[in-house]
Formats: structure tokens, C-alpha cells, sequence
């Protein structure tokens, strides 16, 4: 048979005895040990039915060795003592087969990690089939008469990261989130509309009311006019927003910046730190501590979470720097953007419609990709909710677009911002963000899109 | 347990521990027996196991340097379940008789949860009986091969592309093994193994003074094979050439946008017909089944059997037989066994991709009851639903060289490499551009351009292809990384393709795309 280990029994002690076991096992000069556990379900429903659904749990192993300069790693979810022995025996074989790494580091040292407020909350943890049945079905209600159809999702996890070291570092964390969205289409196929969430907190879930904005955003674009592609004053939901936040944080590395192959890098070498690339009223950092974006306690490459400020008043002040790049550079290595919070306006989303003269409303954006790593440039298409503004007020819909446009141009652009809000949209990839809705003065729509 | 043996080691011990670990390891029919046995005692109507050990190698390097070399390895069991009408699933890594048991119970008192809010109950289409198992042909099995040799590689890439001119080269290697073992209550038992291997590098060259800088990657595809595939390539020479036209393009004509005819080679086409053909023809998009995200179809179901999708050159076959292709099986992910169907025949949109539960929903339009075996889960932890099969245009058996089809263009574009790509949520408006770009004039293949894309309308840009290479010219694409559903999980997908021609697209140029 084979050892394992279901995501609840992962409690701290066991985590500690898995890394001692691997530790024990291991001969090579450095052993680095990740565990990850994972335990939850989800639910599909579509034309107002359930469709596909799940519960799944499973605890992986992460074990890094190094001889020298040379390493080798191997993840395996057996944790027996014997098959952890011989995955550390596979890891130390591949580490004498890897040639040496000019570039590696040694391993941190015990480091303190934070303690994420509200990262786990019990009453997501505990959400069975049933309850998500019944979360679902609220939301299907909804929909009841409305002469839409409605499809959705709801995932919700928990999960356990540990992490250990030969050098003696050691850290334990739990979390719970939860994802939900659903999409209402009306029965003729003529409006669509779209909400979801990302949240740590299943009382904030709310299935219903999500479902009705969906709802009224399909009935409010069943009837559409056409507009032909160009450049217009745009007035962004949240969720749109976090499709251009997302394409910044993950183009911040400052190694690209420094060899001339980023848009942070600048004519003549050198990069653009310090310089003014955005509106004067766009800060964007990452927060550990923010309690509606709880996330990891520590990044990837095991650095602690802290505050990272990515932009403030639209300047650049911090890339991302990996521990051997900022070794390199003498600064600190960033953890990277494990969340992502913009500061906002003290208005309303109806705020920014109430101050636009002519301008276009986005719900959310569809299939972000990068045409141009030099500008920043991305194509994407817009989707589930597209509408007209005229004199202060949501005058239509219009038929969607294709756009080709840099977040770099469209956030340099922004007039008004709302109060953030935390979002839950794959496009924008699922770190946790806390976004405002944005206007800006320009963005470029290049061909019209049939799709609804 | 594995009384000390390598889990996972290379050559000949790897062949020792993973036979040795077969004896070891419970008997995969004695645990599907009981889950299956438990299903329908907890009052399932039918059910499924998937016992599955995945396996992955990963390799990356830059320059002269190993980033990283990882092995990855999962094994666990998922059972799914019809109770109440409604789906149920449950999944462990804990692959014993008893487990099995409890996960069948619990995927009944899922589907019975979710039964409350079904609309109608799912009915399956009729499936033959199997004892059997298929395996990938592959030569060189890539698990077996010594890193060493794949390091060599990597870094003679790395070294080539420098010398051809490039700034910097990061390439990799990736390679999967899926061993799958599948029964269920209609009495099938299915062993398969199937081999994924994908070698590839991105040369990049930078001009420091203007701050410019640009990229080419590899025109290589992934395949349904072992390494002898990334063997027969020839990646240094192909690194060679990239760093120089990496370098070629920074100085390269900036592309004046307007209308041009457009000659694309099988390694850009495949993907715009990945986008294209291959997602709008899945029956469940078509229905409304993955709307909340992946999206739904322009090919809705009363299109079907008239709908003029492109020109009469143009036919696109599904081929779960295909070799080389990475979605190629012996059979589906609920026992359906793997055969070969055209989606658009001569022009029009003749069928969809189905699974079981699809069948049935227009079976009185196609006249077929039976799946068309498009069933897929990514791990055992995942539920199977319908994806993607090989979709492949056809050649014509009369069909010319790219010569020929360059030779029939005044004011064009020859494309090469799949690049950026976009498409609606319909899979009505696509955006694609190329690795590579030449201007074509007077019939003849010319100077590089750079800053190309081209945009289009799925239906239109189909009728738009007026020549179609022959089988000379054909060859597979693909995407090792498809993402569908939610949670999202991953296929692998190729599309087999001759070079084709399309009349008056419309092209842009990226860099003043702004105004």
C-alpha cells in the first residue's frame, strides 16, 4: 500500500516530523523540505443545474538537495518513511547528475514569519457538498424566472504549507479560501453578465445577491448598439482593473529590467526605478497584513512576507529581485507580489459613471496576451457586461471589442478612482486583490468582437 | 510500503523499482472491484475508478547554467459516481481497498447532495466492454535516458544561439508519463500508458543603445512520443539560426498594416486552428456547459450539418488515433474506445466533440448515439469531462508546396512559429501573430518584417483559404498546456496541418497599434 497523508492530519508537529524525517534521510550538504496539503471540494452548475462537483484531498513533498553548487529536486505525495527515503535518494542522484549552478544560493536561515491575520477561517474549511449544494441553488433561485441562464462555480480549500531546512529554518501556516462566479446568460443568447469572488471569509459569499448582479448586468445587455472600434474614456469595474494590475506585478523582476529585455528597462542600459510610468494617483503594494487579501506567509523561494510598495503616485520604487539577483545588486530579495492592493478614491462605482460625459463601462476583461514585451502591450477582448455612458449615466449596451493596449499607457491615463473592493477573477490570476474601479481617459478598442 | 527501493532512479533500476512496486502496490482491479462494489450498494446507478501514477521531468536552463532539474510523481485514485441523476466525484491519494470503498460512498452522498439541483438526469450513451491496455510507441523511453545527455543538449542550444547572435537563450525539456488504469460498473478494465515529450528555447537579442530587444523560440512541438523526437530536431542548428534572426529582427522592417493575403506554415497554423475549430466544435462550450469561463460557441447545435464554416478545400478531422499526437489513446477516460471523425467536411460543420453524457443530446440531428471517446482528466484527483481531441486539417491530395502558394500572392505574408494568440469567448474574433514574418511580393518570399499580427473572424478567415497544401507539407503542432474548465486542469493537444493560404486578412502593426 501506499503512505499517505490526508490534508487534515497535517497538523504542525507531524509537519516537523516529515521535514526530521527527510533531514535524517538526507547525506547531501543542503536539504530543503516543502510540504503542501490541500483539502476541499467544488461545484459546477450550468443552464441552472448542477453539473460536475468534487471533494479531493492530497499532501505533496517537496524535497530540494544540494552537493557543492549542484542540486536536484523532486516532489512526490507518498510520505511513507521508505518512499521519502528513496525520494531523497532520487533528489540526491539528480543532484550529482546536474552540472554546478554558479548562481546558487545557500539556504535561509530561521526566519519569522508573520502571522497573516484572517489567512484561516474555520467555517470555509467546513463547507461540505451540502452546504455548497445549497449556496449553488440560492444562486440558481435567482435565476428563476428572470429568462436567463445561469453557470457557476464554487471552490473552496483548505490548505497547509510547511517549510524546513538543513540550515534550520522552519515555518507552518493554514489557510482557507474560497472562489466563486457565476455567469448569467439570457435564454435567447443575446446578454450575458458576470460576477465573482476571491475570499479567505465563506460568510462573505453572499451567492444570491452575486447572482443577481450577474442577472441584471444580462438583462441590461440584451438589446445592444453598435459602436465602432477606437479610443474611449473608460470607466473599469474592479475586476478589469485586476487583469492590468496582474499584467504589471508580473512583469516586475528586475533581472530582465537590468539586461535591456523589460519595460522597466531603459535606453542605454539601467532601468527605470524611480522613474514616473503611471498616474500620480496610482499606489500599488503588496501587504500581508491587509485582512480582505490574506495570503502566504512566505514566497516561493521561502522569503517572509512583508510589505512590498511596487508604485507609489505612479512612480516605480522596488522591482522584484530573486535572492541571487539581489545579492548581485546589494539590495534586499523581494517576496514577490503574494497580494495585491490599490489604493482607491473615497467614490462610489456610480461616482465615476456620475463624472463621465462619453465613455465606456467594462465588467471584465476575456484572454489577456502579451503582443509586445517591449511596451507591455496585450491584446485581450472584453466580455459579460460592456456599456455605454452618456452624460453621467449607463445610457446602453454596445457589442464587445477586441483591444490592443499596455497597462503601462491605460493606468497613465486614470482620472478617478473608487473605493478598492476584493476581486475574484482568473484573468486577473488568483493572488488576492483589493481593487478600485478606475477611470481613465484613453484605451484603444481595435476591432468589434460578435461574441456575447 | 516500498521496503527501502528507489522510488524513482534512472536506467535499469527505474525498470526494477517500478516493477517491483506493481507487486507491491495493491491489486488495482481488487480496489476498483470495491469501489465500484460500494457505489452501487451506497445506491449509485453507475460508476467509475481511475487508479493513475503521473509523472514528470522537468529541466531549464539559460545560457551556459542549469536553472533547475525537477521530478515530480503523483499516485491516487478518483471514483465518480451517477446517484439521484447527478454527478458525484471523490478523490485520494490513499489507493487501498478500504479507501476505495469510503470514496465511493462519499461521491454518492456528493451526487445525492448535488441532486437537489439538477435539472435533468444524466443518461449515459452505450459503451462496448474492454479488457485491454495500449501504450504510446515510443523508442527511446525519455524517463530512461541519462540527464547528462539531456544537460549536453540544453546547453549546446544555449551555446548555438549565442553564437548565432543572440543576447541570451533559455531553453528546457519537459517530459510526462501517465500511467492510467480505468473500470467501471459496465464492466471494462483499461490499462494505458501514455509518453509526453517537449523540448524547447527562446533566443532573445538586445540592442542596450535603442533599448530595443527581441525574441525567437523554437519552431519545435511537443508529441505523444519518447526523446527520440527531441533527438531528430535538431535543436543546435535551429538555436543557430534563431539567434541570428532574433537579431535580424531587431533592424527589420516595421510591417505596413493594411489587407494582405497570408501563407501560414503548420507551425503557426496549428495553433489558429486550435482556437478556431478545435474549442468551438466541444459540445459542451456549444451548450452553454462552460460559459462561467472557457466560454461558450458561435457552432451552436442548430448550425449543425449546414453551416458553411470556411471554403469546400477546407476539412477538419478529430483523431484520437494519430500518431504522434499528444491527445492520441487507446481510449477515452471512461472506457470509449479512441477512432477518428470529421468536425467540417468540405466547408461545412458536420459535428462536435462528445463524451458519454453528450451523445445523447443531439443524436437525433447526427443519427449517432455513441461518444465520440473525448473523455479526459488530467490526474486522478480530477473529474473527467469532455476535451479536446487531435484536430487536424486535411491536406489536398493535390495540394502544392509552400512555393506554390507563395507563388500565388502579390501582397502577403509568410508565417512561421506560433506566437501571441487571443480569442473571443465565442471563438468568433482571433488575434494571432508569428515567430517569424516575411514580406512576400510578387510571389516571392522576401525581407523580415517584425510587428506583425493579424486579425479575423473564424468563419470569414476560413472561407478565406483558397489553397491548401499537400501531405509534403504537412505536419503537427500543438499545445502541451490546454487549459479548460474549473478548476482549470490541463490537456495536451496537437493539430496536424498542410500550409495554407488566406486572401485579404487583416493585418496590424503592434507598434503603432497605439495611437
Amino acid at each position: 500500500m501506499t503512505a499517505t497523508l490526508a490534508p487534515g492530519e497535517l497538523t504542525e508537529r507531524e509537519a516537523r516530523r516529515i521535514i526530521e524525517r527527510v533531514l535524517d534521510a538526507a547525506s547531501a550538504d543542503e536539504t530543503d523540505v516543502r510540504i503542501a496539503a490541500q483539502e476541499g471540494g467544488n461545484l459546477r452548475f450550468a443552464a441552472n443545474g448542477a453539473t460536475t462537483s468534487g471533494e479531493i484531498g492530497d499532501t505533496t513533498v517537496r524535497i530540494a538537495t544540494t552537493f557543492g553548487k549542484r542540486t536536484g529536486t523532486i516532489e512526490v505525495n507518498e510520505v511513507g518513511e521508505d518512499a521519502l527515503a528513496a525520494a531523497v535518494r532520487r533528489a540526491e542522484e539528480i543532484a550529482h547528475a546536474s552540472p554546478k549552478d554558479p548562481e546558487h544560493m545557500p539556504p535561509l536561515g530561521r526566519q519569522r514569519y508573520p502571522d497573516v491575520p484572517r489567512a484561516h477561517i474555520t467555517a470555509t474549511a467546513d463547507i461540505d457538498a451540502a452546504r455548497r449544494a445549497r449556496a449553488a441553488g440560492r444562486a440558481i433561485d435567482a435565476a428563476k424566472g428572470r429568462d436567463v441562464l445561469l453557470a457557476g462555480f464554487l471552490q473552496n480549500a483548505e490548505v497547509t504549507e510547511a517549510i524546513g531546512n538543513s540550515a534550520g529554518n522552519l515555518g507552518y501556516q493554514r489557510r482557507t479560501w474560497l472562489t466563486y462566479s457565476n455567469t448569467a446568460r439570457t435564454t435567447d443568447g443575446a446578454g450575458s453578465g458576470w460576477s465573482g469572488v476571491y475570499l479567505t471569509d465563506a460568510d462573505r459569499l453572499n451567492t444570491d445577491a452575486r447572482a443577481r448582479v450577474a442577472i441584471e448586468k444580462a438583462l441590461a445587455s440584451r438589446t445592444t448598439k453598435s459602436l465602432e472600434p477606437g479610443v474611449y474614456r473608460v470607466v473599469l469595474e474592479p475586476s478589469a482593473v485586476g487583469s492590468l494590475v496582474g499584467l504589471l506585478l508580473e512583469n516586475m523582476d528586475a533581472r530582465r529590467a537590468d539586461e535591456g529585455r523589460s519595460f522597466l528597462s531603459a535606453p542605454g542600459g539601467g532601468t527605470r526605478l524611480g522613474q514616473r510610468l503611471l498616474s500620480d494617483k496610482v499606489t500599488i503594494r503588496t501587504d500581508p497584513a491587509s485582512p480582505l487579501a490574506a495570503g502566504r506567509a512566505w514566497a516561493q523561494s521561502g522569503i517572509p512576507a512583508r510589505e512590498v510598495e511596487w508604485f507609489r503616485g505612479g512612480v516605480t520604487t522596488t522591482l522584484n529581485y530573486d535572492r541571487y539577483w539581489a545579492s548581485q545588486k546589494d539590495v534586499e530579495p523581494t517576496p514577490g507580489p503574494l497580494n495585491a492592493l490599490m489604493e482607491g478614491e473615497d467614490h462610489s462605482l456610480e461616482d465615476l459613471i456620475r463624472e463621465t460625459d462619453r465613455g465606456l463601462l467594462i465588467t471584465r476583461f476575456w484572454y489577456i496576451r502579451e503582443v509586445d514585451p517591449q511596451t507591455l502591450l496585450h491584446t485581450g477582448l472584453t466580455r459579460d457586461g460592456t456599456f455605454w455612458i452618456e452624460d453621467g449615466h449607463v445610457s446602453h449596451a454596445v457589442n464587445n471589442f477586441r483591444w490592443n493596449e499596455s497597462p503601462v499607457r491605460a493606468l497613465r491615463e486614470v482620472e478617478m478612482l473608487s473605493r478598492p473592493v476584493p476581486i475574484g477573477d482568473v484573468e486577473a490570476g488568483l493572488v488576492p486583490m483589493v481593487l478600485p474601479a478606475v477611470k481613465a481617459h484613453a484605451f484603444t478598442f481595435s476591432s468589434v468582437s460578435q461574441a456575447v | 510500503m516500498l521496503l527501502g527501493l528507489p522510488l524513482l532512479s534512472s536506467g535499469t533500476s527505474d525498470v526494477l523499482s517500478r516493477r517491483l512496486r506493481r507487486l507491491l502496490e495493491p491489486d488495482q482491479k481488487e480496489v476498483a472491484d470495491a469501489a465500484l462494489d460500494a457505489a452501487l450498494a451506497a445506491g449509485a446507478t453507475y460508476a467509475d475508478v481511475r487508479i493513475s501514477r503521473h509523472r514528470y521531468q522537468d529541466l531549464a536552463s539559460r545560457e551556459a547554467r542549469i536553472e533547475a532539474i525537477t521530478e515530480r510523481e503523483t499516485y491516487g485514485m478518483g471514483v465518480r459516481v451517477i446517484a439521484g441523476g447527478a454527478w458525484g466525484f471523490a478523490a485520494s491519494p490513499t489507493v487501498t481497498v478500504d479507501e476505495a470503498a469510503r470514496l465511493a460512498r462519499r461521491a454518492v452522498a456528493v451526487a445525492q447532495a448535488n441532486a437537489k439541483i439538477t435539472r435533468a438526469p444524466i443518461v449515459l450513451a452505450p459503451v462496448d466492454v474492454y479488457q485491454d491496455s495500449w501504450k504510446t510507441p515510443i523508442e527511446k523511453d525519455p524517463f530512461q535516458v541519462p540527464l547528462s545527455e539531456k544537460v549536453d543538449l540544453l546547453l549546446a542550444t544555449n551555446a548555438a544561439a549565442l553564437k548565432g547572435g543572440a543576447s541570451f537563450c533559455s531553453s528546457g525539456m519537459n517530459f510526462q508519463h501517465h500511467a492510467k488504469y480505468f473500470a467501471s460498473t459496465e464492466g471494462s478494465h483499461i490499462d494505458q500508458e501514455l509518453y509526453r515529450s517537449y523540448g524547447s528555447f527562446e533566443a532573445t537579442a538586445v540592442d542596450e543603445r535603442s533599448g530595443e530587444f527581441q525574441s525567437r523560440r523554437t519552431l519545435a512541438q511537443p508529441v505523444g512520443g519518447g526523446y527520440e523526437t527531441l533527438e531528430r530536431w535538431g535543436f543546435a542548428a535551429e538555436a543557430e539560426r534563431a539567434g541570428a534572426e532574433a537579431r535580424e529582427k531587431l533592424a527589420a522592417a516595421s510591417v505596413e498594416p493594411g489587407t494582405k493575403d497570408l501563407v501560414l506554415a503548420p507551425s503557426h497554423l496549428w495553433l489558429t486552428i486550435h482556437e478556431s475549430v478545435g474549442h468551438p466544435t466541444e459540445l459542451d462550450r456549444a451548450l452553454g456547459y462552460e460559459a462561467n469561463l472557457a466560454g461558450t460557441s458561435f457552432l451552436t447545435a442548430d448550425k449543425l450539418g449546414s453551416f458553411r464554416f470556411g471554403s469546400p478545400i477546407v476539412s477538419f478531422q478529430a483523431d484520437k488515433n494519430q500518431p504522434g499526437g499528444l491527445a492520441t489513446v487507446g481510449y477515452d477516460d471512461e472506457g470509449v474506445k479512441a477512432g477518428q471523425w470529421l468536425l467540417v467536411k468540405e466547408g461545412v460543420f458536420v459535428d462536435y466533440q462528445t463524451t458519454r453524457e453528450q451523445a445523447g443530446w443531439i443524436a437525433d440531428v447526427t443519427g449517432n448515439e455513441r461518444s465520440h471517446g473525448t473523455s479526459y482528466a488530467e490526474h486522478w484527483s480530477d473529474v473527467q469531462f469532455q476535451r479536446m481531441p487531435n484536430v487536424n486539417l486535411l491536406p489536398d491530395p493535390h495540394g502544392g508546396s509552400a512555393d506554390d502558394l507563395v507563388g500565388g500572392v502579390d501582397d502577403g505574408i509568410y508565417m512561421e512559429g506560433d506566437a501571441s494568440y487571443s480569442i473571443d469567448h465565442q471563438r468568433y474574433n482571433f488575434q494571432f501573430s508569428a515567430q517569424l514574418a516575411w514580406e512576400i511580393k510578387g510571389g516571392k518570399r522576401g525581407r523580415l518584417l517584425r510587428d506583425v499580427a493579424y486579425q479575423a473572424i473564424t468563419p470569414e478567415f476560413w472561407s478565406s483559404c483558397d489553397a491548401v497544401g499537400g501531405a509534403g507539407t504537412y505536419a503537427l503542432g500543438g499545445a502541451y498546456y490546454d487549459g479548460k474548465g474549473e478548476p482549470v486542469q490541463s490537456n495536451a493537444v496537437s493539430h496536424g496541418c498542410p500550409v495554407a493560404r488566406f486572401r485579404g486578412v487583416k493585418v496590424l502593426n503592434t507598434r503603432s497599434v497605439l495611437a
